[in-house]
């Protein structure tokens, strides 16, 4: 039952990576249209537009190929887990104040902001909590490693 | 590892990632972040949105803002307010008419009522470039057989900007 539940955070922990790094990539090819779906939102100063376009990809895939590599997942998972919280609470002020937008949540997909937007954002923040809170390292590239290291030293 | 330990070191984690995004981010768009401190990149923005929209678009045809003013000055044409009825009455082109495509899509029958003559030049906007309820009003009028409806693809946002007459007067 116990090894049940690694396997499952383990599944759990690269799905969230996958969608991350996916979600970056998309963007990192764009950053422009990138720019337009933040620019839609009319939250943010015109000046912070080109950062928050050129940094925000980067971020999600690099927190993506530490979730999947196994490296740091503690620390990444917080941070999809905080980047979650925030898209969601964009998406919900959009929602409420009847912006007819797409999210920009995935790139060149299109997404519309609304409640079906913020029910999926807050299922991957619960998934990406349980990563954080649950997740023991299992099957990771790390722990890999950890067991090679000590082998070699006999050898 | 104590509890403050583990969270500490977490953040540690985290911020580590962000460092590596932003350093990679920033050295790897340098001339998108100029663009958009010097301004250029809004601009841009509204450029591509309008480009976009006359592609979904192609058969309705747009109406030069300039243009547009000219026919309101010469009282040529009506203004049409596709927005929400909220937004209409926060701020809207002076003198417009408002027919909320929400509304117009749950009754047709509203056209009729609001714009009775449908040979007259109509205008329709909403929220400007990235906004395509315009669009989409226009559609709707041209199959109700309105016979000369243009889209003015800068908005409100564009005429309001350009400074040009709104009511409430701001």
């Amino acid at each position: 039952m116990q090894e049940n539940k690694r396997y499952i955070f383990w599944a759990l922990r690269l799905l969230i990576g996958g969608i991350f790094f996916y979600a970056g990539l998309e963007k990192i090819l764009d950053p422009f249209d990138f720019s337009v779906a933040i620019y839609n939102y009319r939250l943010f100063p015109d000046p912070l537009l080109g950062v928050m376009a050129a940094t925000i990809p980067w971020i999600e895939a690099m927190a993506g190929v530490f979730l999947l590599s196994g490296f740091n997942t503690k620390g990444a998972a917080a941070l999809t887990s905080f980047l979650l919280l925030i898209f969601t609470g964009l998406i919900l002020i959009s929602a409420i104040r009847g912006l007819d937008i797409d999210c920009g949540c995935f790139g060149s997909l299109e997404r519309k902001v609304g409640w079906l937007a913020i029910l999926e954002d807050t299922s991957l923040f619960v998934i990406s909590m349980s990563v954080l809170l649950f997740e023991k390292n299992a099957l990771n590239l790390q722990e890999l490693i950890n067991k090679m290291l000590p082998r070699r030293i006999e050898e | 590892m104590l509890r403050h330990e583990v969270i500490f070191s977490t953040l540690k984690g985290s911020l580590v990632i962000v460092m590596i995004g932003i350093i990679l981010g920033v050295f790897l768009n340098l001339g998108l972040i100029k663009a958009s401190i010097n301004g250029e990149l809004p601009k841009k923005i509204k450029e591509k949105q309008l480009a976009d929209l006359k592609n979904k678009a192609i058969q309705i045809p747009f109406i030069e803002l300039k243009e547009a003013k000219r026919l309101f000055d010469e009282k040529a044409a009506i203004f049409l307010d596709s927005r929400s009825l909220g937004d209409f009455r926060d701020s809207h082109i002076k003198e417009a008419l408002v027919l909320p495509l929400i509304s117009l899509v749950q009754d047709r029958t509203l056209a009729g009522k609001v714009i009775p003559d449908k040979n007259r030049l109509y205008i329709v906007y909403c929220s400007g470039e990235g906004c395509d309820l315009s669009v989409e009003l226009a559609k709707e009028l041209i199959a109700l057989d309105y016979t000369n409806v243009k889209v003015l693809g800068e908005g409100y946002p564009g005429w309001a900007e350009a400074k040009y007459p709104v009511e409430p007067s701001r």
